[in-house]
């Protein structure tokens, strides 16, 4: 069974998705900030994480960035908002996220098959 | 005293006893009126109210008037080696006493007034004036008493009386006792008063005891019982009279300038309000002039038109001004004023019939003239005491629609510069939402997407058939939870954008009234939540729940919370806590925004409140927030105060007045 970790400090974001990769099998794990996400990321060893860019606390990128340094090989999928024209997708794909949606989500089969292929990969 | 002094100098100078004898009676007769005018004066100088004294006082006139003429009061006439000198009769001691208990109780009175009156102040300097004339005019008393037992020295009084006058003419002219126009008035009037009134006396006294006098024998004074009734009747009337005379033919002041430019620069020219000035201009003259109708028409910016701004007429029809009228146009281009008597005068209006003077019912029309141009008129009716404008009417009232033009003017600028304010206010605020857009979109889209999410969950589970194998209770019963969420989000959307476009909107309309200050904070801070939250912001809504209402306009209490947070929250820098909190403190609560950023510096301090001062990057703020908060803080009756120590964050306390219905609670 494949994890999954979310990091999102939107609870409803957190909740739809949740429902969703829940009954297709995946096995989630949350976190509502990115200290937490880290510290869960460590414990868990999840497969994907699905993870915000803005949030209270540490920013999305700087959790990336922290991922990264641990795990160099961990699969992150960035959650971000819309209004970065591009640029901030670049930057966090430079970094090392494994790929970027913006928010809000256009189709969760789209998300669905990048996690797919991030496991798989 | 004049008669007293002309009498008894001619007593000097006179050849015959007898011929001496009628003057020092005609002397006395002036006598007679000195402690009970002099009494009397102390009594009104001393703003006191007339006493049962002084009353007494004037009694005693009649008497003395009706027996001055006997031998009960001058017996007859000595020679001493300074001339003639009357002789007391059996009355004089009666009048003496009279005299000196109303100097006494006079010069008591000052004496007492003198005490008490400010050290150093023109009154104390007046009074001390008063008491040595009135103390020169006791000692006149001198030669009067010796009189009594028959000894006769030097008349003093003569000399004491001049250093009486003396006295008081230097306090009139120095220390303002009495207004010397008045006095002038006075005296003439007085004179030919007694002119008037006492050679009718002496006159009719003549006549009667002529005609009466195989009757009379030796009670000769009997005759002017009737003559003094006739005097006295007369005497009020006369007076009136002559007032009206001497106003009329000496002093050409049908109204007190003085008053009337006096309410020309603090009723007028102080005042801000538009209409005011106009109201203003029509009631001072109105009630200083008494005028039958006065109206201000005023031209409007920009127009040939004139509309009437104020009016006070007999008439309750509106006025109207129409725009082509020829005097009018005379009038603005002529920029004098203009009598309706003259009007037919001038060619230019040759073929005008004088509607508007009928029109307005009015006698003058003065143009209020503002950087040379005419902006309006003073229109006047006719005054009340019939009389027409004069000469120097029209030159008073032409400098004073000086005065009404610069008022004017003043007025209509603060009220385009108060509406500049507002735009300014608005598009400020307008500035700040903007550079809200990214966190507004975020309010509103992410609960847009969480209900997308939530909905093609839902599409996708059933397309893919993983509803199938679950129990249909169960189904529903997680769907209707779903729904909840759903619903959740959409009001979590419509609220932001509600509140939004309401903090948004323009203020139109200024009202005041008790609002709960807590609540609008809320308000504010959801506007805030996502900024805030982003930002690693704490803000901790602090204002205790006993917090009383204050007297505000709900929107712009909003502008000023919102203004005064984003600000700290911007000074901080991410990393922070703001915290609102507040009390009552008497019939004014106040409320404190303290953050925790860096504070702000003295220099920094001194310009915190002026226009256009920022210490943000260019873009980010245009320096007209504090300055628009400390405007609206102020229309509210409010006050804002910074304290700040760099280092140890701001603390921006606002007051502001509670509602009426708070002050009855304890």
């Amino acid at each position: 069974m494949s994890k999954m970790l979310i990091v999102d400090d939107e609870d409803g974001f957190r909740e739809f998705v949740y429902d969703y990769f829940e009954l297709r099998g995946y096995e989630i794990r949350q976190a509502d900030n990115g200290l937490d996400g880290v510290k869960l990321a460590t414990e868990e060893k999840p497969d994907v994480v699905l993870l915000d860019m803005k949030m209270p606390g540490i920013h999305g990128d700087e959790v990336l960035k922290q991922l990264l340094e641990m795990y160099s090989d961990i699969k992150v999928i960035m959650i971000t908002a819309s209004e970065g024209f591009g640029k901030t997708r670049e930057r966090l794909l430079q970094m090392g996220a494994f790929a970027c949606f913006d928010k809000p989500i256009e189709s969760l089969k789209v998300v669905e098959e990048k996690v797919k292929e991030a496991i798989a990969s | 005293m004049v008669i007293w002094l002309t009498g008894y100098t001619c007593m000097y100078l006179s050849v015959n006893p007898a011929q001496a004898l009628e003057y020092a009676r005609t002397g006395f007769f002036g006598i007679i009126f000195i402690p009970v005018f002099a009494y009397h004066f102390i009594v009104r100088f001393l703003e006191q109210k007339k006493s049962i004294f002084l009353r007494c006082l004037y009694l005693m006139i009649f008497p003395s008037v009706l027996l001055h003429r006997t031998q009960l009061v001058y017996f007859g006439i000595d020679r001493h080696f300074w001339g003639y000198y009357p002789i007391a009769g059996p009355l004089y001691p009666v009048f003496l006493v009279t005299f000196t208990a109303a100097f006494s109780l006079g010069v008591f009175k000052l004496i007492q007034a003198y005490r008490l009156s400010i050290p150093n102040s023109e009154r104390k300097t007046q009074i001390t004036y008063l008491l040595f004339a009135f103390g020169a005019g006791c000692t006149g008393l001198v030669d009067y008493i010796t009189k009594l037992p028959g000894v006769n020295i030097y008349p003093w009084g003569y000399v004491s009386a001049l250093i009486f006058i003396y006295l008081i003419s230097c306090s009139i002219v120095r220390h303002r006792l009495m207004g010397i126009e008045i006095i002038i008035k006075h005296a003439t009037v007085y004179t030919i008063m007694f002119l008037t009134l006492y050679g009718s006396f002496v006159l009719s006294t003549f006549i009667f005891q002529t005609l009466f006098s195989g009757f009379l024998h030796t009670n000769k004074w009997v005759v002017n019982i009737p003559t003094l009734l006739l005097v006295i009747i007369a005497a009020r009337p006369l007076e009136n009279w002559l007032r009206e005379a001497t106003d009329k033919y000496l002093f050409q002041k049908p109204y007190d300038y003085k008053e009337l430019l006096k309410i020309f620069t603090n009723e007028v020219l102080t005042v801000l309000d538009l209409d005011k000035v106009a109201k203003n201009t029509v009631d001072g003259l109105d009630n200083i002039i008494k005028l039958d109708s006065c109206a201000v028409i005023l031209k409007k910016i920009d127009q040939k038109k004139y509309y009437v701004s104020a009016n006070k007429s007999g008439s309750s029809q509106e006025l109207q001004v129409k725009e082509d009228c020829p005097l009018i146009s005379y009038i603005e281009s002529s920029k004098t004023p203009l009598l309706k008597k003259d009007f037919k005068n001038i060619t230019a209006l040759k073929d005008y019939e004088g509607s508007l003077f009928y029109d307005l019912r009015s006698e003058l029309i003065v143009p209020i003239i503002y950087s040379r141009e005419v902006i309006g008129m003073i229109v006047l009716g006719k005054k009340k005491s019939g009389e027409d404008y004069n000469k120097e009417d029209v030159d008073v009232l032409a400098s004073l629609a000086g005065t009404v033009g610069i008022a004017t003017s003043n007025a209509r600028l603060y009220r385009e510069l108060s509406q500049t304010q507002a735009e300014a206010a608005q598009s400020e605020k307008m500035a700040v939402i903007g550079t809200l857009a990214s966190g507004i979109n975020h309010e509103i889209c992410n609960p847009l997407g969480i209900v997308r999410g939530h909905c093609e969950v839902f599409l996708l589970n059933f397309k893919d058939g993983l509803y199938k194998n679950i129990d249909k209770d169960k189904l529903l019963d997680q769907v209707s939870k779903t729904y909840e969420k759903i619903i959740a989000q959409i009001d979590r959307a419509t609220g932001i954008t509600k509140r939004l476009s309401a903090f948004a909107k323009p203020n139109k309309l200024f009202k005041k009234e008790p609002i709960d200050a807590g609540h609008e904070v809320e308000e504010v801070l959801q506007i805030l939540a996502h900024e805030m939250r982003i930002h690693n912001i704490e803000v901790k809504n602090e204002l205790p729940a006993n917090y009383p209402k204050i007297m505000c306009d709900k929107k712009q209490i909003q502008e000023v919370m919102f203004n005064i947070i984003r600000n700290a929250a911007q000074a901080m820098k991410g990393n922070g806590m703001i915290q609102i909190d507040g009390a009552r403190n008497g019939v004014r609560a106040w409320i404190n925004i303290k953050d925790t950023g860096p504070g702000i510096t003295p220099e920094q301090q001194a310009k915190i409140f002026h226009p256009f001062f920022t210490t943000k990057q260019p873009g980010e703020g245009t320096g007209l927030g504090l300055y628009i908060v400390k405007q609206i803080v102020e229309k509210n009756d409010g006050t804002i105060e910074l304290s700040s120590t760099p280092g140890e964050g701001a603390t921006f306390k606002l007051t502001f007045k509670i509602a009426e219905e708070e002050c009855l609670k304890s």
